[in-house]
């Protein structure tokens, strides 16, 4: 007697460190902690969300250990992403390098239908450093996200709160949109149902 | 697949009732002449002449440990423990039927709702007493629709009561004083049964080509599937006036419906409506329709029985795994226990019978082999939900077998697995054989899409059982099989000639989730990662043969994953290209001539360019771009920049590979050297700092002189490198051209800008320039001068660059602006430096410029230094106006410490009286209490004894008085509380000594 509801389930990956927990307690709890606390295996936050003014839905953001690439996390997981976050830290060259590789391992290990159409954000992220500590240039993370199909791209920090809300809600508005646009077919028709007489004989019966 | 044995069989006399009190595991028997026996595993207890009324039936409640017992005017209430009777509820008008209900959720019993319903005699009304947490709440009275109106059966869910009578489906909310009426009832469009849907594909297709002879050896098989739904309708169907609710679960509710011959589920909409929907099967009255009454036994378990007869189903489909015949005639079944049963005959015996498992029952096959392979479709299905079921029920754990039922529960969870691997390679062959055969004559759209939702759920549940890779790409998709037939000599019987194209959304949906979550699993097992399989409560570390079939050749781990990795690579390429990229660039085990030659034959070029690039074949990728650029025409550009961004890449890890095709690509276009050598060079990489710049600097000076030096600037400046080798070349670039001021700007630029470079070697560099010049005045060697300030001052030589700036150049602005910077950064270096700088100033011989420049350097320093030593040092014949800014500064600035040092003062002061004044709050407290007053500590009266004084403490927001060595004593306390959990205080070296 389940009801069903609008969840938005959106993943964050990206490398070790480059702060994809501390993002989601920014944006989900409001807060940051310096404390550097390794993830393990996955695990989510959730936050009621209005998208275009409008609708509410329930966010679901997946929080993921960047240490492990994606063998330990099974297909319960992918299944059913309405948006991949893809995260960097400004800071560290390697990480942002990886974003490439992030998008490919998600694609391959969540079954994406359409490649193409599926909603990735790139989140530049500890972009409160100061200049010199910065490895990774505007120009050069512009240009992957272009190379990636015009990914949205945001500077944030977590740390200082800087875009971190206006990117959730990019990210909302894209998990809504590919959420409505991939209604699973094979699984629906199953549930749809016909009306039938309770009191009334069963056509099939003859007895 | 079930067995029974009678295990005991007790005799009754004189019974007027008989009840079950399940949790206290114990049967009541209420004889006529008022004694209630009590039967349990130690035996009969009875109590004599407990009630002398007529009783017509009993209901027990766990969470109020109460027997309720019906008469014909009231419902007396007996204690289950000592039988005592402790309330009675009377109704006169006499009550008809009762019945006690308990909500089945995992709260604490004592958080329970009870729910009692009374069924009046005389008019249609009935009478609900409600307790919560075993309190009684309230009574609310609901009319029935006419007094023909009877109710069969009534269930508890979280929001109320579900009652069904034999005119509707109601629902009472929980205190509420109507019934709403549920009219509402739907059924699935598709059964969810995969034989069913078979069956339904089979009359589509068939029913068109009876006459085909491949229907006709086939025949053995579909009558086995089409005996399941061919029910003897005319047999007279006793359930037809059954009506039965029970709940699995707290939170589902089913309703046996033997009126529309359906099972029913109830359902809440978005809006808080009540339906029922149909389970999505509909064998179960098409096989059992000879019972007038049931028992709900756990999990999928339902007992069904008539007078005569038991059969033990599955509620879903209505599988028989039991039929007992009972020759003494039935009155009524209950459950005794998980695996027993107890059976009250019709002649007043209680029987009781307890089931077990026998795997080897029910095992029909088409041949004659023994192999799971050779059951039949009904035999397999009904398997598969006994095994499903059994494993759901804890009826494996009340069976006693061994101490630890994990291994059984393993054992059947692995049948489990086998059977629906079987049942679904069964059903596709069957299903692709009829699609095939409904192509031929032209399907309707309606028989493809069953035939894609068959396909859809043999699919998952290859997903959900993880079933062989190689077993399953070989027998569904043998065309796929290139790699398998080519590469690995397996003895394999799965290869099928049959096969038809699915859609690439049901490959996309369906299939690709299988592959990839089987990969998933097999590279964690290639890693020597743990990895595991779950289902229900059995979870399973994965070896390789979990993976494998019996009748497979030994392969090893990663043959496996060649065999899955390419198959996914195939799919991709044939349904989904997009995901081919990205597939190639992860790390996988992709056999490399098959897809070399599929992304060749396929014209793929990116992704054959990707894939080279992440098996290390830079060469071939490199040949296969220039071979490309060689023989296209308007692509030329695009090209061109696809090898320049390959060999971008490469810089890193094979420079020589990058000059060699760099040299191609000058060669090819020397019109845009330029262009390449930005591109390649002058663009940064995340990686860019780790290069080897110097011998890509030697590349592009043996190419173009003019951009290697923009390479340098590129290197120092945008990379901010510190290599010697290569700032000292850039240096030694520009010095060539001193005489350019653009240059000499660059270079003052690139100094004063770069922080790390070796300060030493660009001094002797620029000290060799210098020697070239005779002029001493040139404009170039004052320029160079200039310069050498900065690798002076990194070096910490202050005095010689003052020497540069004032001695050699007499440039006051640059020496004053120095010895600030200086200053700035070490005051007490900073102060020396200006001390020398004055004394420089004073010995300046130009006897006009003395003054202003010493005037100036009291107005600029004279605050940094100590007065007393600077008016020491200045010339006796020095007009005291030009002082006057100098003491004027020095007034402003004791002045300005004399007024921080007042305000500061007065600061303290304030603190001071505030603190005061908190100290005389707390010292004017008191407290009055009488002489019973005692310590809150110690419990003493409280004397005011000159032995101990008294203390006024706050303790958690709240004043005491207490003695004042109990103070101490809690004070201790609340310091030892506030330390560190578990702190150990690590002694001092004094205290041990």
């Amino acid at each position: 007697m389940s009801r069903k509801k609008n969840i938005l389930k959106v993943i964050i990956l990206g490398d070790s460190g480059v702060g994809k927990t501390s993002l989601m307690h920014r944006y989900v709890n409001d807060k940051y902690s310096q404390q550097y606390k390794a993830t393990i295996g996955a695990d989510f936050l959730t936050k009621e969300v209005i998208v275009n003014d409008d609708k509410v839905a329930t966010m679901q953001v997946w929080d993921t250990a960047g240490q492990e690439r994606f063998q330990s996390l099974g297909v319960a997981f992918y299944r059913g992403a309405d948006c991949c976050v893809l995260v960097y830290d400004v800071t560290n060259g390697k990480s942002f390098d990886n974003v490439k590789s992030w998008r490919d391992e998600f694609l391959v290990h969540a079954n994406v239908s359409s490649p193409e159409t599926f909603p990735f954000v790139i989140l530049a992220n500890k972009v409160d450093v100061e200049e010199s500590k910065k490895v990774v240039s505007s120009r050069s993370a512009q240009e992957q996200a272009k190379s990636l199909g015009n990914v949205p791209l945001f500077f944030t920090s977590a740390k200082d709160s800087i875009n971190v809300q206006d990117a959730f809600e990019e990210i909302a508005r894209s998990a809504l949109q590919q959420s409505q646009s991939d209604a699973d077919a094979y699984e629906d028709d199953l549930s749809e149902a016909i009306n039938i007489q309770l009191d009334g004989e069963p056509s099939s019966c003859n007895c | 697949m079930l067995t029974t044995r009678r295990i005991s069989s007790t005799v009754l006399e004189d019974v007027q009732c008989l009840g079950r009190l399940s949790s206290w595991d114990k049967t009541v028997v209420i004889r006529k002449n008022g004694d209630f026996d009590i039967y349990t595993n130690e035996g009969l207890h009875t109590y004599r002449k407990l009630w002398n009324e007529p009783i017509l039936d009993m209901g027990y409640s766990e969470a109020l440990s109460t027997l309720f017992v019906q008469c014909e005017q009231s419902l007396v209430l007996f204690n289950v423990g000592n039988m005592e009777q402790y309330d009675k509820i009377i109704d006169r008008r006499g009550i008809l039927k009762f019945w006690c209900l308990e909500n089945r959720c995992d709260n604490e019993i004592d958080q329970k709702t009870v729910v009692v319903i009374l069924l009046n005699t005389k008019v249609p009304r009935l009478k609900i007493f409600i307790w919560v947490s075993r309190k009684f709440s309230k009574v609310v009275e609901i009319q029935l629709s006419s007094k023909r109106e009877t109710i069969a059966s009534v269930a508890l869910v979280d929001q109320g009561a579900v009652i069904a009578t034999n005119h509707g489906i109601y629902i009472w909310k929980t205190g509420s004083s109507v019934l709403t009426s549920i009219d509402s009832v739907v059924t699935p469009k598709w059964s969810a049964s995969l034989s069913a849907s078979l069956k339904v594909l089979h009359n589509s297709v068939d029913g068109t080509t009876r006459n085909d002879n491949e229907s006709l050896t086939e025949s053995h098989t579909w009558s086995s599937i089409a005996n399941l739904w061919s029910s003897d309708r005319r047999r007279t169907r006793s359930c037809r006036a059954l009506r039965y609710l029970f709940g699995p679960n707290h939170n589902v509710c089913i309703l046996l419906d033997g009126q529309s011959q359906r099972l029913l589920e109830l359902q809440s909409s978005d809006e808080g409506l009540f339906y029922l929907k149909a389970l999505p099967y509909d064998h179960f009255f098409q096989v059992n329709f000879d019972f007038n009454a049931c028992e709900y036994l756990g999990s999928n378990f339902i007992v069904l029985y008539n007078t005569s007869t038991i059969w033990v189903v599955d509620y879903e489909q209505g599988f028989e795994y039991l039929k007992v015949r009972v020759t003494d005639g039935i009155k009524r079944v209950f459950q005794q226990s998980p695996v027993e049963i107890m059976v009250w005959t019709l002649s007043d015996v209680i029987e009781i019978y307890r089931i077990d498992v026998d795997e080897d029952l029910d095992m029909k096959t088409d041949t004659l082999g023994g192999s799971m392979f050779d059951l039949n479709l009904e035999t397999l299905e009904k398997r598969i939900v006994f095994y499903k079921s059994i494993l759901k029920s804890n009826y494996i754990s009340s069976m006693n077998i061994t101490d630890d039922d994990s291994e059984t529960r393993i054992s059947y969870t692995m049948k489990l697995r086998d059977l629906y691997i079987v049942y679904a390679l069964q059903i596709f062959d069957k299903a692709q054989k009829l699609h095939s055969k409904g192509e031929k004559i032209g399907l309707n759209a309606n028989t493809t899409n069953i035939y894609e939702k068959m396909s859809y759920q043999i699919f998952r549940i290859f997903l959900q059982f993880l079933a062989p890779p190689v077993l399953i790409i070989s027998f569904c998709f043998p065309d796929n099989c290139e790699i398998i037939r080519r590469k690995f000599a397996i003895k394999n019987q799965f290869f099928r000639e049959t096969s038809t194209e699915l859609s690439a959304a049901l490959i996309r949906k369906g299939f690709l989730p299988y592959l990839t979550e089987t990969r998933r699993h097999v590279k964690n097992i290639s890693k020597e990662k743990d990895t595991y399989w779950s289902y229900n409560d059995v979870s399973l570390k994965l070896t390789l043969s979990f993976f494998e079939s019996h009748n497979q050749a030994e392969l090893s781990v990663a043959n496996i994953l060649t065999i899955i990795d390419t198959t996914l690579f195939e799919m991709y390429v044939k349904y989904n290209r997009s995901m081919v990229g990205p597939l190639v660039r992860v790390d996988n085990n992709c056999d490399f001539d098959t897809v070399e030659e599929i992304l060749n034959k396929e014209n793929m070029v990116h992704e054959l360019i990707d894939f080279y690039y992440f098996n290390n074949e830079h060469r071939k990728a490199l040949d296969l771009l220039t071979e490309i650029l060689d023989r296209t025409g308007d692509l030329k550009p695009g090209i061109k920049t696809l090898v320049i961004e390959y060999l971008k890449n490469l810089e890193f890890t094979d420079l020589d590979l990058v000059f060699q095709y760099s040299d191609y690509l000058l060669e090819k276009f020397p019109d845009e050297s330029f262009d390449i050598i930005m591109l390649l060079f002058l663009r940064p990489l995340p990686f860019s700092k780790e290069l080897d710049h110097q011998r890509i600097y030697e590349y592009i000076d043996s190419k173009r002189s003019d951009l290697s030096l923009s390479y340098l600037e590129f290197v120092v400046g945008e990379l901010q490198s510190s290599e010697t080798v290569i700032f000292c070349t850039l240096l030694k670039r520009y010095l060539e051209h001193i005489n350019n001021s653009s240059t000499v700007r660059k270079l003052h630029a690139v100094l004063k800008s770069s922080k790390n470079y070796d300060a030493k070697r660009v001094l002797k560099i620029l000290r060799n320039a210098m020697n070239g010049y005779d002029n001493i005045n040139s404009l170039e060697l004052r320029a160079l001068k200039y310069i050498t300030v900065y690798p002076i001052n990194m070096l910490g030589d202050h005095q010689t660059a003052l020497t540069i700036l004032w001695g050699e150049l007499h440039d006051y602005q640059q020496s004053s602006d120095y010895c600030n910077t200086v200053y700035q950064n070490d005051n007490d270096a900073g102060t020396l430096l200006l001390m020398e700088f004055l004394d420089k100033i004073i010995v300046f011989d130009n006897g006009h410029k003395k003054p202003q420049f010493l005037k100036l350097f009291l107005i600029e320093h004279g605050s940094k230094l100590q007065s007393d030593k600077v008016l020491l040092k200045l010339p006796e014949d020095m007009p005291i106006a030009d002082l006057s800014s100098f003491f004027h500064m020095e007034l402003k600035k004791n002045t300005a410490e004399q007024n921080q040092l007042k305000l500061l003062k007065d600061i303290l002061y304030s603190e001071l009286t505030k603190a005061n004044f908190k100290l005389a709050n707390v010292l004017s407290e008191f407290f009055i209490f009488s002489e019973e007053r005692k310590c809150p500590i110690c419990g003493k009266l409280l004397k005011n004894t000159s032995a101990d004084s008294l203390a006024i403490m706050t303790y958690r927001n709240k004043t005491y008085v207490m003695y004042s060595s109990c103070a101490k004593k809690l004070q201790a306390k609340i310091k030892h509380d506030e330390e560190p959990f578990n702190a150990k205080r690590i002694p001092l070296l004094s205290e041990l000594l």
